[in-house]
């Protein structure tokens, strides 16, 4: 299997077909994409890309970032596990709660993982280590990957999460967004890496004092319809549904990223494969040409 | 013509010298991305950021590809963050500052801060290539 039937094998992501001009190759000279620096490869050819992603210096720098992806994801995990626990007792107290109360959970949920990845952004622009740098990578293949499969595919309804709440979810990444091109921005205008942090600090605030600005609506509906419909036996229902969607949301951010590193990983399998194969094929050529 | 010649694209990220591994990722995903396989360009890019977050390539090659599924917002993003882990402590990575003023002009949002972003940028680098790309850059978009 060559390497790029195996990553294609390994997305199953298609593209839009709703943009089909967007998809038009551009114009070489109009990309700002660098050309490939082929001088740094001995030829051109598919199988040199193989031999060479089959280095040991690749393996190395897999590995290191394989141990920092591990260890953010286990954080991650450990938030979930904590999200699942604090959303179990939610569910406890559900009962006596109506539909609004239960839609400033979900909410929360939203903040939760924006905060997450805002409080990436501000790890990276106050310390500007290695560590933070992959996980500011990260943070963007989540946003890479999780727009892909949730825009493309609506697996987040899938998965049971309603379109209101999947809506949320693309306003969380946008929340992260925001963040993001603050820094960016600031960065660039201010050059210190000081003052970057601490507008993105800011920003991070003002992110979560929007979604903490609609809790706190919630939090006011809550009384309201607290005394107004405690009839609500159907609210009830729907707030308990929409508390499986807050976990399932979480749980649909952390799976991302899994799979994103599980897509890594089996590139790098398939191109371990294939270098064998390769090896092979130059031994029989060898003998071959002996005779 | 907006694409490095092939002898510059080794010092771009300002960091630390590309490994053969890096570059055949990138030829790799480039490739991809140029023969329409958006979403394989799109794993091969996020590959690449993990193993090389400082290369601004992979953040210009996973933004490209969500350009390319009219995604223009979370390009604008990852630009962003690129421009921010690409860049050195010079200055901000020039293509990905570009490529921000790009978007922002095609959505009709006003590109002029991230162009003056980039011209400055570009100055501080010094390098003559990124001075000359960014004022043709800014001449398009006008």
């Amino acid at each position: 299997m060559s390497t790029v039937s195996a990553v294609s094998a390994a997305s199953a992501v298609p593209v839009s077909p709703d943009s089909p001009a967007q998809c038009a190759p551009s114009a070489p000279g109009d990309s700002l994409m660098p050309d490939p620096d082929m001088a740094a490869l001995p030829s051109g050819d598919a199988l040199s890309l193989l031999y060479f992603l089959e280095s040991k210096d690749q393996n190395m720098s897999v590995d290191e970032g394989t141990k920092r992806i591990q260890g953010l994801q286990a954080e991650r995990n450990q938030s979930l596990v904590q999200e699942r626990q604090a959303i179990a007792k939610e569910d406890d107290a559900v009962k006596n709660r109506g539909f609004w109360g239960d839609l400033g959970n979900i909410l929360g949920d939203v903040a939760k993982v924006a905060g997450i990845v805002a409080a990436v952004a501000v790890t990276v622009c106050t310390a500007g280590s290695a560590a933070p740098v992959a996980a500011l990578a990260i943070a963007g293949i989540i946003l890479s990957s999780a727009s892909f499969v949730d825009g493309e595919f609506h697996v987040l309804q899938k998965l049971g999460v309603d379109p209101k709440a999947a809506g949320w979810v693309d306003t969380g990444m946008a929340v992260v967004g925001a963040v993001c091109s603050f820094g960016a921005g600031a960065a660039s205008a201010g050059g210190a890496a000081v003052d970057t942090a601490s507008n993105i600090g800011r920003a991070a605030s003002v992110a979560s004092g929007v979604t903490s600005m609609a809790q706190g609506a919630t939090t006011i509906e809550v009384g309201e319809a607290q005394s107004e419909c405690d009839d609500a036996g159907a609210d009830e229902a729907q707030a308990v549904a929409q508390s499986a969607d807050g976990m399932r949301f979480m749980q649909a951010v952390v799976s991302e990223t899994e799979s994103s590193d599980d897509s890594s990983k089996q590139i790098m399998a398939t191109i371990t494969v294939t270098k064998g194969i390769q090896n092979s094929t130059v031994v029989a050529a060898a003998m071959a040409v002996r005779g | 013509m907006f694409i490095a010649a092939p002898s510059a694209v080794g010092s771009l990220d300002g960091a630390r010298p590309k490994s053969r591994a890096t570059e055949a990722i990138y030829a790799a995903g480039h490739w991809l991305l140029f023969h329409e396989r958006v979403a394989d360009a799109a794993e091969v890019f996020r590959v690449m950021l993990k193993v090389a977050p400082r290369d601004e390539r992979a953040w210009l090659g996973l933004g490209q590809c969500h350009e390319r599924i009219s995604q223009p917002l979370i390009a604008l993003e990852l630009y962003g963050a690129g421009s921010i882990v690409a860049g050195d402590a010079v200055a901000s990575s020039v293509r990905c500052l570009l490529a921000r003023a790009r978007i922002l002009s095609k959505i009709g949002r006003d590109a002029e801060g991230a162009l003056d972003e980039a011209d400055a940028a570009a100055e501080r680098t010094g390098d003559e290539q990124l001075i000359a790309l960014v004022r043709r850059e800014r001449a398009r978009l006008s």
